[in-house]
């Protein structure tokens, strides 16, 4: 049964490195501007000229 | 390009139908000469995939022509570039004509319109450009001139931006508390259902601790314990500080139950783990720091797009002319004009620094939007002239007696009159002293009851009357309450500075109203009086001459020709020749208009007045100038009435009939009153007890704004300025202020409500507590419940209050 306690403190350490990878989001400005993004993506690409 | 009779053609460009004549050009046709450049433009980029583009709002792309010579001087733009590095220029610039996601799609592809532009991304919340450039190839000025001729006028202001560094503390203190909450749920759990009995089981082996003392409980139990510490000392370090500080400054806020609650809560826990006496109480802990902390960030929302902490400084203009021993005009910044130096404005152009006027002409200034005068006034060679009025009718040449930051109007900035910050609201500071000395007392007395059977008994019960009674659903009901009320008014045309502001406004009980450019439309003509037909293309004419001008006899009429057909960018009619004093006129395609006096256009014997006339003929005259409130406004006026007093305060001069005093009463109306006089007046009325709701619009308000309990700004679009205030109005929304006010002050019977909910949660939770029976199973189900419920319950109030 011992083991569990060693799950749990892998468990909590794999998760303190999704608390660390969640500073880094917001620190980098990732959620600063949650609406362009969206719009952006939804743009199609220009066609080369020689297409048309 | 042929000019061809009027069919039903639409705007390749702007989507409108071309009415008066198209602008054909092989495979396009345009209702103007604006929609046509754009047009070319987007065409030599190879960007026609923008009319491709789903469009739900037709593109109206002005042509703005500002001027931006003052970009090419590099002293004045080394601050606006962020980044700097060999071949690569950053610049943020702000561009409010942004609306729609073409706008984005157009702006992203920047590089393509201007050479050397090499990346542009668009921020569409806070209607901003980043935009890299190589200054080898391009400067800021085509930038920026590229840019306007798109109909993205970028605008410049004079304040450095100071929010270079987001202050994001709040949503890592949020992610550290809601990571360890969930945590130290979910391994409370076997707590809870009692599967917490030590297994005697030796710790893992892997960790290398003793292997018989310990048990897998006791283990998890330190475990949660030291999860904790982050949640206690980095998260909720804001509410042990405020707790801290107001009771050394001998007050009692909110932040003091709820430090007293998260200490008692900390202790008690820390003592059961570490004695082995039982699980705590830190899964609670936890809970109460994550929902406070959202309740703040609930808070902290804002309108991104809009501002309302503008200085003065952002609405003067950051550059001006020097033209120091005749020489050529040289753009300098604003601030680096000095005593003596000469400066020229430029027709249409605000005036950058007090100073002397050198002009012999005696031109028209207009001051409207800095005094509150509504006629421009004519200044005679060697009189002042201040910073912030515009240039009428001719060049100025000015002598600059005071540097531009020591301008008169700057003197109403930098007061300090102890302004408090309204954007936090917390519950009535006497609800929560009683709250507080109410607690203190049932814990003392319980203690002292139990103290006679059992000491530690004594502690577990005093203890759990601290944590139970923690005012987290106090704490939470006012932010979520006004913060959802904030947020749906925004809907009906009002925003709000934060929640505190929304809760001022529902303790207003005076009235101040400017008058121009709030109550009124300015000093526009009612109506226009034709001498014979209308003719589409001569009121398209006359439309845009009398744009040109800034006289407001021009602008009245400018105002009358609204009709829906002149809704596009600017034809090209030509410059119009100004006469001071008298009129406009303007050759067009063979006839002569002319606009103004009845002599300057030709016509005797007619009364006097203002006409307008084609080739000698008389073709229309403006009538019946007098004010014209916005509409709706009278029914507003009434309903305020009835709900406090209100009061004029104009800037401009009295009238001779008593128009005014239909709507107010006679010694409730100030005029002449100049921008101090306005703040004073506010700060009378303040003094002797009055809740002041200032309703304004422009820069002469500015202090009286700040000065009112609430500062409401009229604002005719989003994109224009408008001086710091605490709410901003659209100017066509003003007429529902009456049923705003009533729902501000509904809401306060939601959060009575709330706080009724509240102290029903705390009995349930005392009784236990008293009794010395609280288990950490009824904590943890009881303190988020109660949070959970406050914050919905809250919100639908609000919600409700806003519906009916």
């Amino acid at each position: 049964m011992q083991v569990i306690l060693l799950i749990i403190l892998l468990s909590l350490l794999i998760a303190i490195g999704f608390l660390i990878a969640f500073f880094w989001a917001v620190g980098t400005g990732q959620y600063d501007d949650e609406v362009t993004p969206a719009m952006r993506i939804l743009f199609e690409d220009t066609k080369p000229p020689e297409d048309e | 390009m042929q000019i061809q009779a009027a069919t039903i053609v639409e705007c390749t460009h702007c989507g409108e139908t071309c009415t008066d004549e198209t602008i054909l050009q092989p495979g396009a046709s345009f209702c103007c000469g604006g929609c046509q450049v754009v047009y070319n433009i987007l065409a030599d980029g190879g960007l026609l995939d923008f009319y491709a583009l789903e469009q739900t709002d037709r593109h109206v792309l002005a042509v703005d022509t500002a001027d931006y010579a003052w970009l090419d001087v590099p002293k004045l733009t080394d601050r606006l570039i962020n980044f700097r590095a060999e071949g690569r220029r950053h610049v943020e610039l702000e561009l409010p004509a942004i609306h729609c996601a073409s706008c984005v799609w157009l702006l992203e592809r920047l590089p393509k319109l201007t050479p050397g532009v090499i990346g542009c991304r668009v921020d569409f919340p806070h209607r901003k450009a980043s935009i890299v450039y190589n200054p080898d190839q391009t400067g800021l000025r085509e930038v920026a001139t590229t840019l306007s001729r798109i109909g993205y006028p970028p605008i410049f202001r004079n304040t450095t931006e100071e929010t270079a560094i987001v202050d994001r503390s709040l949503i890592y203190r949020i992610g550290v508390a809601g990571f360890f909450f969930g945590n130290i749920m979910l391994l409370s759990f076997p707590e809870y259902f009692g599967w917490g009995v030590p297994i005697p089981i030796p710790i893992a082996i892997g960790i290398g601790i003793g292997t018989d003392a310990w048990s897998m409980g006791e283990a998890v139990s330190y475990l949660i314990l030291a999860m904790s510490l982050p949640v206690l000392f980095y998260s909720g370090r804001s509410y042990l500080k405020a707790g801290y500080y107001a009771i050394t400054a001998g007050e009692v806020t909110i932040d003091v139950p709820i430090a007293i609650g998260m200490l008692a809560l900390f202790g008690r826990s820390a003592y059961e783990i570490l004695s082995g006496t039982g699980a705590g109480y830190v899964d609670s802990l936890a809970g109460l720091i994550f929902f406070l902390l959202i309740g703040r960030w609930f808070q902290s929302f804002t309108f991104s797009r809009l501002n309302f902490s503008r200085d003065h400084r952002d609405y003067f203009p950051v550059s001006a002319y020097r033209i120091n021993d005749r020489s050529e005009p040289t753009p300098v910044a604003s601030e680096d004009l000095s005593a003596d130096d000469v400066i020229l404005v430029r027709s249409g152009s605000l005036i950058a620094a007090d100073g002397i006027l050198l002009n012999d002409n005696s031109p028209a200034i207009d001051y409207s939007f800095v005094t509150g005068e509504a006629d421009p006034v004519r200044i005679n060679a060697g009189a002042e002239v201040f910073a912030g009025g515009r240039a009428t009718d001719s060049a100025l040449h000015i002598r600059v007696t005071k540097p531009a930051n020591h301008s008169y109007l700057l003197q109403l900035w930098l007061r300090d009159d102890g302004v408090e910050n309204r954007t936090e609201v917390a519950p009535p500071k006497r609800l929560v002293q009683v709250f507080t000395a109410v607690i203190l007392l049932i814990a003392g007395a319980t203690f002292l009851y139990w103290y006679q059977l059992d000491v530690s008994t004594a502690f577990r019960a005093a203890t759990a009357v601290l944590i139970i009674a923690c005012p987290c659903a106090l704490a939470l009901a006012a932010p979520f309450a006004y913060g959802t009320l904030q947020r749906l008014l925004a809907v009906k045309g009002y925003y709000f500075r934060g929640p505190g502001a929304v809760r001022d406004l529902g303790e207003v009980d005076t009235f101040v109203f400017d008058k121009t450019g709030t109550l009124t439309e300015g000093n526009v003509g009612e109506g226009l009086q034709y001498f014979g037909p209308m003719c589409n293309k001569i009121e398209y004419v006359l439309k845009r001459m009398a744009g040109q001008s800034r006289h407001p006899k021009s602008q009245a009429i400018s105002d009358a020709l609204n009709t829906q057909n002149f809704t596009k960018p600017s034809p090209p009619v030509g410059s119009i020749t100004e006469r001071t004093g008298r009129g406009i006129q303007l050759d067009h395609q063979g006839s002569n208009y002319r606009i103004g006096t009845a002599a300057f256009c030709g016509l005797n014997n007619t009364e006097p007045g203002t006409y307008a006339s084609v080739a000698g003929e008389a073709y229309l005259k403006l009538t019946n100038e007098e004010v014209r409130l916005r509409e709706g406004i009278a029914t507003t006026l009434n309903a305020c009435a009835n709900q406090g007093e209100t009061w004029l305060l104009s800037g401009d001069h009295e009238p001779n009939s008593n128009f005014w005093s239909a709507h107010f009463h006679p010694d409730r109306q100030w005029f002449d009153q100049n921008p101090f006089a306005k703040l004073r007046r506010i700060e009378h009325l303040r003094d002797t007890g009055k809740k002041v709701l200032m309703i304004g619009d422009g820069l002469n308000d500015a202090g009286a704004l700040r000065a009112a309990a609430v500062g409401m700004a009229v604002n005719e679009s989003e994109a224009h300025f408008n001086p710091a205030c605490d709410v901003i109005v659209r100017a066509d929304r003003l007429a529902e202020l009456p049923s705003v006010l009533q729902i501000a002050r509904r809401v306060r019977w939601v959060l009575f409500f709330t706080y009724g909910l509240a102290f029903l949660y705390n009995i349930i939770g005392l009784s236990y507590a008293v009794g010395g029976t609280l288990s950490p199973v009824v904590a943890a189900i009881l303190m988020p419940l109660s949070s959970v419920s406050i914050v919905v319950v809250a919100c639908l109030g609000a919600w409700g209050v806003v519906r009916r």
